[in-house]
């Protein structure tokens, strides 16, 4: 029976082991390696729609995981003073209006614009309106209601969602020998002389592990894919020059918004992430552009309620390792690269990692055109992840710091400078077929962060000036009244967390923007 | 600030159904900006007279507007399910891009497929794929809106007399008001302005008229008449150890009783393949031969060779190169229209009469070279397949093969030509097999495979029995008076 060792309890090794235990049931023998003594950093607080199907796939009640995770519900993101300071958008898990004659909404939208019309676009996205509100319900199957063109997401305790994964594991195991846990740190790794291959992991009690496959779940450390393999790292701290992080969860003081939000500071931005029974906050922050004691000051003045712990500061570099995949070991999470959860991704790239790897694993371990394929797939993935990124520091008017004003005029890289330029010159969103984000996205962030296209899709200009007026009017009112009728989103978290819910959530699908895509 | 533009003029030069579907394109597409569009004819259209496409003909037609009904009615096509693929010895493959089989769980259906014949059974891959069944069977159905019906996974293109789609696109086209003019010859005239690419600033034809326009498109075939005289005109030829110069044999003759089908074949043969289509009287063979094979390059002339290559800037200036004008790569799958027909789209989806921009440019010419890649590694696989002689794989061949092989996974490619799954029906095709079975499809055992396999085929095969046959259908939407009535 093949044999796959994961080192690492954190988010990713707990999401690897349930995954691996699911779909491969009995064929597979997992041991799973981790210390109580180390801590983990509990990525993903955020999350996107795609872990729903993660979940679904796994075949997990999603009322039992809102309440063992202290779930709430999150249809988009919050940036504040980000394009401008006092300015703020949200970048929703959904559309905005829907195509029209076959040209999407936001061209018509920046005719009217040009025109003076000064109603924001937000005013034509239901997720958004959800959000201003307060307000959730799951979206409709109904592929003509307005009702389903949002998807939705979690804000999740990660620590929780981990330990939810491992009783999910140990149940999976219960009786069979296909799964097991051990506790101890990794003190060495043993390598197979001629391939190369990690063989073995000795632990800190004498004990050896041997495993066809290794995954690499040790955060930061990397301790098999960059110690012991030696993968080199890219750098890409020169685009994205935040290095640090400083957490301080706090008590709750009103009904958590089903979203995250995101606000830009002097040398960095902060996070707020409202859960069920507390509020995650955190600072990050370029150490270049700030000192920690002063961007924890500034965290502090921002954090509304009562802190409940101590500071937590983290340190990383914001990159990749050159492969995630390399011999017979693959780094999932942060030990395979680290992009800052600005857009809640890091949960999303555990899950897509995980996804790959079961795709694509055989049955031998002669798996050389697998690898190379895996690490293909995954570049795509991180790097239009942090063309996506740059880009929210990038298209900004601040300059009223030395951080902001480097990162307005720093270089890009040239597949964003394209993707750029032919929103600027036209309007035009760059579409393509593999990795996340895609046009209502793109769209948000351009259009929020103060990018104003030069010209737009002359199709918009085939509606006349009533029948556009008809057009706003319809999809505006339409928006806003789907939301007011919604409940309230904390009476609807404690519906589904309560034990008699018999709402059925839609079924999930690989899309940020709808049950359908 | 966004400024206003006026009515943008547009003139196309070339031939052919190039010539005609870019100018139903740019007058569809760009109706709300009420173009002038003037179609300038500079040689005979080609003499090849069937044709045949993939099911992205329908798709091009109903963004254009084009009534299925009246378009078969009016030019007599008939209906094409799939490419018979034969290599030596084999059985044929009917290659659809209508699914085959059915995903469940994220395990793909060849992997399925794999299990159950793996364990001896005796299966086809295309008998899992309705097109391909209907095109086995020569016989009709149409696509069924309902998700849940099996006709829904129904895909066809058409089979099309040359001349009559001629002048069924030339008919709607001055219906709608756009000038066609006919040049003996014409002489371009470009210039470069303020550091920036050279762009054309007129056409003279040979009656003396002159032309300028905001945009120019070049649909003269291989000739590239307008992107020739551009300083940015810079073709690449495809290397000759992927993809030799190749000869282009067209034959026609009548066709024999009970030869009409609702698919085109392919034999690939040494060197090259053969196609043959057979619709209502006529029947035609398109033989291709590549360079390099038994000592046949010279006999002759090398003149009667045309060397694969693609334009590296089609969209350079204000002109734009379409179709054969952009890549002499020969496109056995999925059709020689597939290109033309993605570019028109692209084109009109970036450039809506107004400014042209450098970016519109970029992301034509990066679709275009991506997509003739695609075209070179389709032509690449066949003719490796066949070759028996020093023919390599490209590199992404290579990779895609050794993958199959070993696992039986899809290689994921971006805008590809045909889908991830159907590079998997086409190497199943061409007789390749995964050695071994991925991990995930362990987990599902022969017997599970072989049930579903089994309820699929009762469902094909009872959809079949409920299809009609294809001369019943011919009768009845060609020569008959009914109309072929399709969403």
């Amino acid at each position: 029976m093949l044999k796959i060792a994961i080192v690492g309890g954190g988010t990713a090794g707990w999401m690897a082991a349930a995954a691996f235990s699911h779909v491969f049931e009995g064929a597979v023998e997992i041991i799973l390696i981790e210390s109580d003594q180390i801590g983990t950093v509990g990525v993903g607080e955020a999350t996107i729609p795609h872990l729903r199907y993660f979940n679904e796939r796994l075949g997990i009640d999603e009322h039992e995981f809102m309440r063992e995770t202290s779930a709430t519900y999150k249809v988009g993101i919050e940036f504040a003073n980000w394009g401008r300071l006092g300015e703020s958008y949200i970048h929703p898990f959904g559309n905005f209006g829907s195509v029209t004659r076959g040209i999407s909404f936001y061209h018509y939208w920046l005719r009217a614009k040009q025109a003076g019309f000064n109603v924001p676009l937000d005013a034509f996205s239901l997720p958004v309106a959800m959000a201003k509100n307060n307000r959730f319900n799951y979206p409709s199957c109904d592929q003509n209601s307005v009702k389903s063109t949002y998807s939705y997401a979690f804000h999740i305790d990660a620590s929780r969602y981990a330990r939810f994964l491992r009783r999910y594991c140990e149940q999976k195991a219960s009786g069979a020998r296909a799964f097991l846990r051990v506790e101890g740190k990794v003190v060495g790794v043993d390598r197979t002389p001629n391939s190369g291959d990690i063989a073995a992991v000795r632990l800190d009690s004498g004990q050896e592990v041997a495993a066809d496959y290794f995954i690499d779940c040790s955060g930061f450390r990397s301790l098999l894919l960059g110690d012991a393999l030696e993968v080199g790292f890219d750098d890409w701290s020169h685009w994205l020059p935040c290095d640090k992080a400083i957490a301080i969860p706090s008590a709750s003081r009103s009904a958590p918004p089903p979203y995250t939000k995101a606000t830009a500071h002097v040398a960095g931005w902060q996070w707020k992430i409202p859960l069920q029974h507390r509020v995650g906050n955190g600072h990050v922050f370029s150490s270049s552009f700030m000192s920690e004691d002063k961007a924890e000051s500034i965290l502090r003045d921002h954090v509304d309620g009562e802190p409940l712990a101590e500071p937590n500061v983290l340190k990383f570099k914001a990159g990749r390792r050159k492969v995630s995949w390399a011999n017979n070991c693959l780094a999932v999470g942060l030990s395979s690269g680290f992009l800052e959860p600005l857009e809640s991704t890091s949960i999303y790239l555990i899950q897509i990692a995980i996804m790959k790897f079961i795709d694509l694993l055989p049955v031998s371990k002669n798996s050389a055109s697998q690898r190379d394929e895996f690490n293909r797939q995954m570049s795509v993935e991180y790097e239009r992840i942090r063309d996506f990124l740059i880009l929210h520091y990038h298209v900004t008017q601040r300059e009223d710091s030395e951080f902001w004003r480097y990162c307005k005029n720093m270089d890009i890289p040239d597949s964003l400078g394209s993707k750029m330029a032919a929103f600027k010159e036209q309007a035009y969103v760059v579409s393509y077929e593999q990795g996340l984000f895609l046009e209502p996205s793109w769209v948000a962030v351009y259009l929020g962060q103060g990018m104003n296209p030069q010209s737009y899709h002359r199709g918009a200009n085939q509606l006349g000036g009533q029948e556009m007026e008809h057009l706003f009017r319809s999809v505006a009112g339409e928006v806003a009244s789907a939301a007011e009728a919604m409940p309230v989103h904390s009476d609807i978290v404690a519906r589904h967390c309560g034990s008699s819910s018999d709402d059925v959530w839609p079924k999930a699908a690989m899309s940020l923007y709808g049950v359908f895509s | 600030m966004i400024k206003p533009v006026g009515n943008p003029k547009i003139v196309i030069v070339g031939s052919g159904i190039d010539l005609l579907q870019s100018a139903l394109a740019a007058a569809k597409l760009l109706s709300f900006a009420k173009p002038s569009i003037t179609a300038i004819e500079v040689e005979a259209p080609v003499k090849r007279e069937l044709m045949s496409s993939f099911s992205d003909m329908a798709h091009f037609h109903s963004l254009l507007g084009i009534n299925e009904g009246a378009f078969i009615k009016n030019t007599c096509s008939g209906l094409s399910f799939g490419a018979e693929l034969y290599c030596e010895n084999s059985d044929g493959f009917v290659f659809s891009d209508g699914p085959y089989g059915f995903i469940i769980e994220r395990l793909g259906f060849h992997e399925l497929f794999h299990k159950v014949s793996s364990a001896g059974g005796e299966l086809k891959y295309d008998e899992y794929c309705l097109s391909a069944l209907l095109a086995k069977a020569n016989r009709v159905a149409p696509r069924s809106r309902s998700v849940k019906s099996i006709f829904s996974t129904v895909r066809y293109g058409y089979l099309i007399q040359r001349e009559r789609y001629q002048a069924y696109l030339t008919s709607l086209l001055q219906s709608i008001g756009v000038t066609f003019l006919r040049a003996e010859s014409l002489s371009v005239e470009s210039a470069a302005s303020d550091g920036n690419a050279s762009s054309i600033t007129q056409i003279v034809t040979s009656p003396g008229l002159v032309f300028t326009a905001d945009l120019f498109i070049d649909c003269s075939h291989s000739r590239a008449l307008i992107n020739q005289v551009l300083e940015s005109h810079h073709p690449i030829p495809v290397e000759s150890k992927y993809l030799p110069a190749y000869r282009l044999d067209v034959k026609h003759r009548a066709a024999c009783e009970g030869e009409r089908r609702s698919s085109s074949r392919i034999d690939l043969i040494r060197g090259g393949f053969d196609r043959h289509l057979a619709h209502l009287n006529v029947a035609m063979t398109e033989s291709l031969r590549y360079q390099g094979f038994d000592g046949q390059e010279n006999d002759e002339g090398l003149a009667c060779y045309q060397s694969p290559s693609m334009l590296k800037f089609p969209f350079a200036g204000n002109c734009v190169a379409i179709g054969a004008a952009c890549s002499t790569i020969p496109t056995p799958l999925p059709g020689a229209y597939h290109l033309l027909q993605n570019q028109l789209l692209l084109l009109f989806d970036l450039w809506s009469g107004g400014r042209l921009s450098d970016s519109s440019r970029d992301i034509y010419n990066s679709f275009s070279v991506q997509t003739c890649r695609h075209n070179v590694d389709i032509a690449n696989m066949l003719l490796f397949r066949r070759a028996g002689s020093p023919i390599e794989l490209t590199q992404a061949n290579r990779e895609r093969l050794q993958l199959f092989e070993a696992s039986g996974a899809v290689r994921a490619t971006e805008s590809a030509v045909i889908a991830d799954d159907h590079w998997v029906a086409l190497l199943i095709a061409l007789g390749y097999r995964q050695r071994e079975p991925s991990l995930k499809s362990c987990t599902v055992t022969t017997d599970v495979a072989m049930a579903q396999l089994d309820k699929l085929r009762v469902l094909l095969v009872k959809a079949i029995g409920a299809a009609e046959p294809y001369e019943s259908w011919v009768a009845t939407n060609i020569s008959g008076s009914s109309q072929f009535d399709t969403p």
